[in-house]
């Protein structure tokens, strides 16, 4: 057999195997059994994840200063939120002055916006900042409040890009799996620690909320505005 | 990544490979041709087919709400939580000769072993696999699939393709789907016997199981999202980079998330 004809016969199987997975991968749940997508993306609770690394000068002090925010991060949210003699919104006042100490609001912000920032003009940044920070509270809250004093481990920290910190810590669950917690940590203008980011699982919270926006702004055809309106209805 | 596709094809003229690089090229193939990437899209992310996947989406939120959701509630009620963490722990054994053969394609043999080590014990000391002895002991059970084990040969994702009741996938991870369900000695054996039903219900158990897992993360992403679509798709993109690239799971210090770009200019 010639290399030619056995490639010629390679591509044609090729072709028609890619046919055949691909239409079966969509239609044929009963020949292929259930479970396929969602099975894939629940497994995630299972894994980790590793990725390039870009060293940065992050000394061995600023790195354990970096956990022990995260501890004490979590040690205050415990405190405010597992004191039963809060009330709901004292809860939630609480949890929006420590988000606004701890939490580079305008830095989440102005990244869950990509490139439309530069599209949108002065006031409009100003609208959709206060807007975003309203809605990031409510956002946070709802993770939190789904944490009912599981231990938060911090088990390591690295440099993470060009001037960040990896804060890397698992919650431990009686009845599940562990799930890991990644805290991204950038120091402010103020000269203090604050998270920019957090990710479950791999699936950062600020990506994800980039992606949605830019969809939001894109199907709306490239109008910043459209995202700040609905910034502004979302209920809640 | 499409030249490294076609020299694996050089290289191997034994059958069995030959059939893999099929695989691989047909991922690189429909990744290359398509890259619609942009600034909505989770990097290496191509979503073609968005109005078709809208419309199937908007299926899979119904269904979910109206049947998948309710019947997750009902589960919750019937069985206690530490019964459902034993058949979460069952089905995950179950599925260990999937996740071994995956992780020795991967060339993980260090994964395998840990694989094979974790269901010896949990089958024959936690009976029959509901109890995860092995995890006490730190034997870790990764879940590898074949999208993932194409993953590491280079495959990209290929088309983002939402499925009808299986919700987000892509081509990769469809057809590494397809191709796991072959790899499942249950399935061999149910069949062989003639008693497919065996092999549906271990199915039908898994698809329950992974949505009361899923329940609470997707109910609070559509609460905390505008475009709820674009949401679980990024999610979905991530939360597969971070499986295929769980190599050592062991060193978190080594461990990254995702690529949480530089902004300097404010």
């Amino acid at each position: 057999m010639t290399r030619k004809s056995s490639k010629t016969r390679l591509f044609m199987s090729m072709a028609a195997f890619c046919g055949l997975a691909y239409s079966s991968a969509i239609t044929a749940p009963s020949a292929a059994p259930l479970s396929m997508s969602y099975t894939s993306m629940a497994s995630a609770q299972h894994g980790n994840n590793a990725i390039i690394h870009i060293s940065n000068d992050k000394s061995d002090k600023e790195l354990k200063q970096a956990e022990a925010f995260i501890n004490d991060l979590a040690k205050t949210a415990i405190g405010f939120l597992a004191d039963e003699a809060l009330s709901t919104q004292d809860k939630e006042k609480q949890f929006k002055k420590l988000l606004n100490n701890r939490f580079d609001m305008r830095s989440i912000g102005r990244f869950a916006m990509g490139r439309y920032w530069r599209t949108a003009s002065t006031d409009q940044q100003k609208e959709y900042l206060t807007l975003f920070n309203d809605m990031i509270v409510q956002v946070y809250s709802r993770r939190f409040s789904e944490y009912q004093g599981q231990a938060i481990e911090v088990i390591s920290s690295r440099p993470e890009g060009k001037r960040d910190i990896l804060v890397a810590s698992v919650i431990k669950q009686d009845n599940g799996p562990d799930v890991r917690l990644d805290w991204r940590l950038r120091t402010g203008k103020d000269g203090k620690l604050k998270v920019i980011d957090i990710v479950v699982e791999g699936v950062s919270m600020a990506l994800t909320q980039r992606s949605d926006f830019a969809s939001v702004i894109q199907r709306g055809g490239g109008n910043v505005q459209i995202l700040i309106s609905h910034l502004a209805q979302k209920p809640e | 990544m499409c030249v490294s596709a076609s020299k694996v094809m050089k290289q191997k003229n034994n059958k069995f490979l030959t059939v893999l690089a099929l695989f691989a090229l047909m991922g690189v193939t429909t990744g290359c041709v398509t890259s619609t990437y942009d600034d909505a899209q989770t990097p290496g992310m191509t979503d073609p087919f968005e109005e078709i996947n809208r419309s199937v989406f908007k299926f899979n939120t119904f269904i979910d709400r109206n049947l998948i959701n309710p019947a997750v509630d009902g589960y919750r009620t019937v069985v206690p939580s530490p019964a459902r963490k034993g058949i979460d722990n069952a089905l995950n054994n179950l599925q260990s000769p999937v996740h071994f053969t995956n992780q020795v394609l991967q060339g993980d043999i260090e994964g395998a072993g840990d694989v094979l080590f974790a269901a010896i014990v949990n089958t024959f000391v936690g009976f029959g696999g509901l109890i995860d002895v092995a995890e006490y002991e730190g034997y870790e059970h990764e879940n590898e699939d074949f999208g993932q084990t194409l993953a590491t040969w280079g495959v990209s994702h290929g088309p983002y393709v939402v499925i009808p009741f299986m919700g987000p996938s892509t081509v990769r991870d469809g057809s590494g789907y397809f191709i796991d369900s072959f790899a499942d000695p249950l399935r061999w054996y149910s069949y062989n016997i003639e008693e497919k039903h065996i092999y549906y219900n271990k199915a039908g158990a898994a698809y329950a199981n992974a949505r009361n897992n899923l329940k609470d993360a997707l109910t609070e992403l559509e609460a905390s999202s505008i475009d709820y679509y674009a949401s679980v798709r990024s999610s979905y993109y991530q939360s597969r980079e971070a499986q295929v690239k769980d190599k050592d799971s062991s060193d978190l210090a080594s461990q990254d998330t995702v690529d949480f770009p530089e902004y300097d200019d404010f």
